[in-house]
């Protein structure tokens, strides 16, 4: 695990420097922009979106720099950089997502649109989609070279919210998901389940694509 | 007690149009090895394929008498082009890539780094080639290497830069280390290289001593040549009215004073002319 977690720094170091001002801006003007919006749980799903774009940076740069020919230099095991990368999305997610539930939170007593349980809840739903939508798409760079594989990578992230959106116009008749978040009512009443599910889910999606990864890398060549 | 630090053992890998055929050969301790032949001969695929960067299609690799992950600690490697994060600075390399080795000397990579006059606060997108490979061999200089591998460390490289390695390298043999050194560039091997390997068309031509190498041929320049004579000669042909070419020490002596001792970059020329082995 050591040298997983030794690589989990390699990963921030290596994408420090492309941490700008400018490009934190471009996320933090995104976020604020959706923060304008009435409804805090329209806030909080798409802040998720915004911040998971930088999950593949250190892909990017991996690429870029070649950088897979020195993780083979150095006396790990691919086994370790796939882990160390993983360890480094579920600190991304978990901070991300912390950042985003606080000013969510923050937004809602302000204005009170939503109660704390419906709050929780979209959290919980869009925190659980945004990390399995990254673990799928971190299966597609692993296995493809990053420039060849960015569009095909976003494909869950537009299968998952088509379904989103198709779920809540065949349950409403109309798409109140965006609107009010109303929708979430029922829901809301039943966190305790709905969480027990998402971390269920979140915990074998993790497993599953990490063990993915790992032959799929295992089998890379550079 | 490891008499061989590298040992190739049947090395194959398929490509559509290429392929390495068989590759064996071994690298004694405290030795320098040239890896010789034609860019595309398949240089660079051997050594991937020994540093894991590509699965081979069969054969065995054993380095420091083990597999590749057992000893990675101990091999130092040197690529014919940078691979470190282009924003990152000296400093936040060794940040970077020193918690991996648990011999890693910081006064080993500072010492390499103020030898090769290479600056710790410069980005590396910013360094030359040749700083970005001086680098390079900071790295692998200071975790306490036993062997080095170096693919094509000097191309690319100005004489002054290249002539400095060849120092470097012939340094490291004193302190006992191995290192194993792909280049076209065959007159660097010539100062410092104790053994050479010649790779053609995927396959292993020559894997020896450098000098029974050298001992082996003469190069031969002369102008009226008859076709009895031609017929001795590897890779013969005719430049500016003279037939020049190489043949086997053994059958040289009807060329007389035209047969004189070849360079390396002589043989390599002549043999990828010439489809025949020598073993």
């Amino acid at each position: 695990m050591s040298k997983a977690l030794t690589f989990t720094r390699l990963d921030l170091l290596t994408v420090k420097p492309y941490l700008t001002v400018k490009t934190m801006s471009i996320t933090v003007i995104m976020c604020a922009l959706m923060a304008f919006n009435p409804n805090s749980s329209m806030f909080l799903g798409m802040s998720l979106i915004f911040m998971s774009v930088y999950y593949s940076y250190p892909f990017a740069i991996a690429e870029k720099n070649s950088m897979d020919l020195m993780y083979c230099s150095l006396p790990i095991t691919r086994k370790d950089v796939v882990k160390g990368r993983f360890i480094f999305l579920a600190l991304a997610n978990l901070l991300a997502g912390s950042v985003i539930a606080v000013i969510s939170v923050f937004l809602t007593i302000l204005r009170g649109s939503v109660s704390a349980q419906e709050l929780f809840v979209v959290f919980v739903s869009f925190f659980t989609m945004i990390n399995i939508m990254s673990c799928i798409q971190f299966c597609i760079y692993f296995r493809f070279p990053f420039s060849k594989s960015r569009l095909l990578a976003y494909l869950p992230m537009v299968i998952i919210s088509s379904v989103g959106l198709a779920f809540a116009q065949l349950s409403t008749g109309q798409n109140r998901y965006f609107e009010t978040g109303n929708s979430f009512e029922t829901a809301a009443a039943l966190w305790p389940a709905i969480s027990a599910v998402c971390l269920a889910l979140l915990a074998a999606c993790y497993l599953v694509t990490f063990s993915i990864s790992v032959k799929l890398y295992e089998k890379k060549e550079f | 007690m490891i008499d061989n630090v590298l040992e190739i053992t049947g090395l194959c890998k398929d490509y559509d149009e290429f392929s390495l055929k068989n590759v064996s050969f071994s690298l004694p301790k405290g030795r320098i090895m040239g890896f010789v032949g034609q860019n595309g001969a398949g240089k660079t695929t051997t050594i991937k394929s020994v540093l894991g960067m590509l699965r081979p299609s069969s054969g065995e690799i054993k380095i420091l008498g083990g597999a590749l992950d057992q000893v990675k600690e101990r091999v130092g490697v040197v690529m014919d082009s940078p691979y470190y994060a282009s924003e990152w600075t000296v400093t936040s390399l060794e940040k970077a890539v020193s918690p991996f080795y648990s011999n890693w000397s910081a006064e080993s990579f500072h010492k390499a780094l103020k030898n090769f006059s290479v600056s710790t606060t410069k980005k590396i997108s910013d360094l030359s080639r040749g700083m970005k490979v001086k680098l390079m061999m900071a790295v692998a200089l200071s975790h306490g290497a036993e062997l080095l591998i170096l693919d094509e460390p000097t191309s690319g490289l100005d004489p002054v830069a290249r002539d400095e390695l060849i120092e470097i390298l012939a340094d490291l043999r004193k302190s006992g280390k191995s290192v194993l050194f792909s280049t076209h560039i065959t007159s660097d091997l010539e100062r410092v290289a104790d053994y050479v390997t010649f790779i053609k068309n995927g396959e292993i031509i020559y894997s020896g001593d450098k000098k029974t190498l050298l001992q082996s041929y003469k190069a031969v320049k002369i102008k009226d040549i008859t076709e009895e004579l031609k017929a001795l000669v590897i890779g013969g042909r005719e430049f500016d009215g003279v037939f020049e070419g190489m043949a086997p020490a053994e059958s040289a002596g009807p060329f007389g004073a035209a047969a004189v001792s070849p360079t390396l970059e002589e043989i390599v020329v002549y043999m990828s002319r010439e489809d025949r082995n020598y073993e």
